[in-house]
Parts: structure tokens; sequence; C-alpha cells
């Protein structure tokens, strides 16, 4: 099964969604292939905890999980520093996986 | 082939006198409601929501905020946007015990979030620069609000 990237927000419409084709691009450019990202709600998280390599969320995540959960809200807020640190932490998550 | 949503002149309140987030989206929903576009129900739902999901950003200088709700209680995609003479606090998205105060909030009505996310995406990009943020603040009624809002989405 391919590495899941679960990008969340609020109502799973807006936030996530920039974030995650921001993430997809990133990945992309720095030629990591072979997993799977999919847009959802915080309150979806539950449901695919199971499957999830890592969760990226452009809200606060209170609750403790046995993946990494990244901040995202810098695809937000314009700030692209922040952005290619996100990136950079997905891909190296990634990479670590498919090892 | 689907429009953009076209930002109104009517649904702008240009150095709106709210104190309160719950004011700020009491108000301009009540607009989005009277035109029709958004259900009765629209209103607690982004107040619940937001208490919930907050939706300050933490821009810069300013700071926006960007409250919406599920697609439900929309009849019609619309964006309302309200400049504030003095500054709201919402709590962030990113951090629900931080606030920030907030100069620009710009309320989505959203339908179905995927169409029109180009249009959207843009809209808060472009809030979060600080020099646009100021000319938005210095606007000095709807007309250049709007002028200035169009300007900066067709340029970018």
């Amino acid at each position: 099964m391919k590495p899941l990237v679960l990008v969340v927000c609020g109502a799973g419409t807006l936030t996530s969604v920039m974030a995650s084709q921001g993430i997809e691009d990133g990945l992309k450019k720095r030629g990591v292939k072979g997993y799977k990202i999919q847009v959802g709600r915080l309150d979806d998280v539950g449901r695919f905890a199971d499957q999830i390599t890592v969760l990226v969320s452009s809200m606060n995540v209170r609750q403790k999980y046995d993946f990494p959960v990244i901040n995202a809200v810098s695809f937000l807020t314009g700030d692209e520093d922040g952005q290619e640190v996100v990136i950079d932490k997905v891909a190296k998550i990634l990479k670590e996986v498919q090892e | 082939m689907t429009s953009d949503i076209t930002l109104e002149k009517d649904l702008i309140i240009c150095h709106g006198d709210a104190k309160t987030k719950e004011e700020v989206i009491q108000r301009l929903s009540g607009i989005m409601l009277k035109k029709g576009y958004v259900k009765e129900s629209y209103v607690n739902a982004v107040l619940t929501r937001e208490e919930r999901f907050p939706t300050g950003l933490k821009t810069g200088k300013y700071n926006i905020a960007i409250p919406h709700t599920d697609p439900e209680h929309v009849n019609r995609q619309s964006v309302a946007i309200m400049t504030l003479k003095d500054e709201a606090v919402f709590h962030r998205m990113d951090d629900f015990d931080d606030e920030v105060g907030v100069k620009v909030v710009i309320l989505l009505a959203l339908n179905d979030g995927h169409r029109h996310l180009e249009m959207l995406a843009k809209l808060i990009r472009i809030c979060g620069k600080d020099e646009f943020v100021e000319q938005l603040i210095q606007a000095g009624n709807q007309e250049d609000v709007l002028a200035v809002m169009n300007r900066e989405l067709k340029g970018e």
C-alpha cells in the first residue's frame, strides 16, 4: 500500500485543499513519487488512523497520534519559507517509509 | 463552464465599527441572507464552526480572518468583506489558544469549495500581503474596496 498523506482542515473544502495542492506541487518538484495524498476533515482523522503515514493540518491538532502531524497554515498566510519547511518534512517522512 | 465568484459592492462593509468577531459575522451574514445567498441557518453555523475551528490568520502587520462553514447552509457561493475601524479579535487557525487582532474579515459562503478554489485561494493569498491590506484599509468606500480587490485579483 502506498503511504498516505492526509491533509485536513475543519470543513475539508478550502484550506486543506489549498495546502494539499501546494504540497503536491512541492513534492513533484522534489521528485517524490509513489504516495497517496488525500483531503479531509479533522473529524475524519480517526477513521483513517491506521492508514495515515503523515497528517498535515491547517488547524491546530490537539490530539496525540502515532503518526507525525505537521502544521500547514503557511499555505494560507503566504509564508513561502514556511511552506518549503512543510514540504521538506513531508518529503523526508515519505522517503523514510519508502526505503 | 463555471464563472468566478463576482465580488459585489453590496457585500462590502467599509471601516465597519463592529467590535467582536460575532458582530462582524452577524452583520455580513445578514447581508448575504437578505440577498438570498445563504440560508437562515448559515449565521449560527458559521459562529459555531468558528468556535470549534477558528479562522484567524496571522499574516503580518494586519491579520485577516476567513470564517466559513459547510455547504448545506449556502444557496449561492459568495464572498462578503468587512474592513474594520478597530481590530476584532479572532482565535488563530493554527493555534486555538492564541488570538489575533484582525483588520479585514472575508466571510465565505461556499457550496462547492473545489469549484471556485482558485479564486478563493488567490483572495486569501493576496489578503496576506501587508501592502495590499493597507490599500484595502485605506479605501474610503465600497467602490474603492471593490476596485482595490479586483485590481489585485486580476494582477496576481
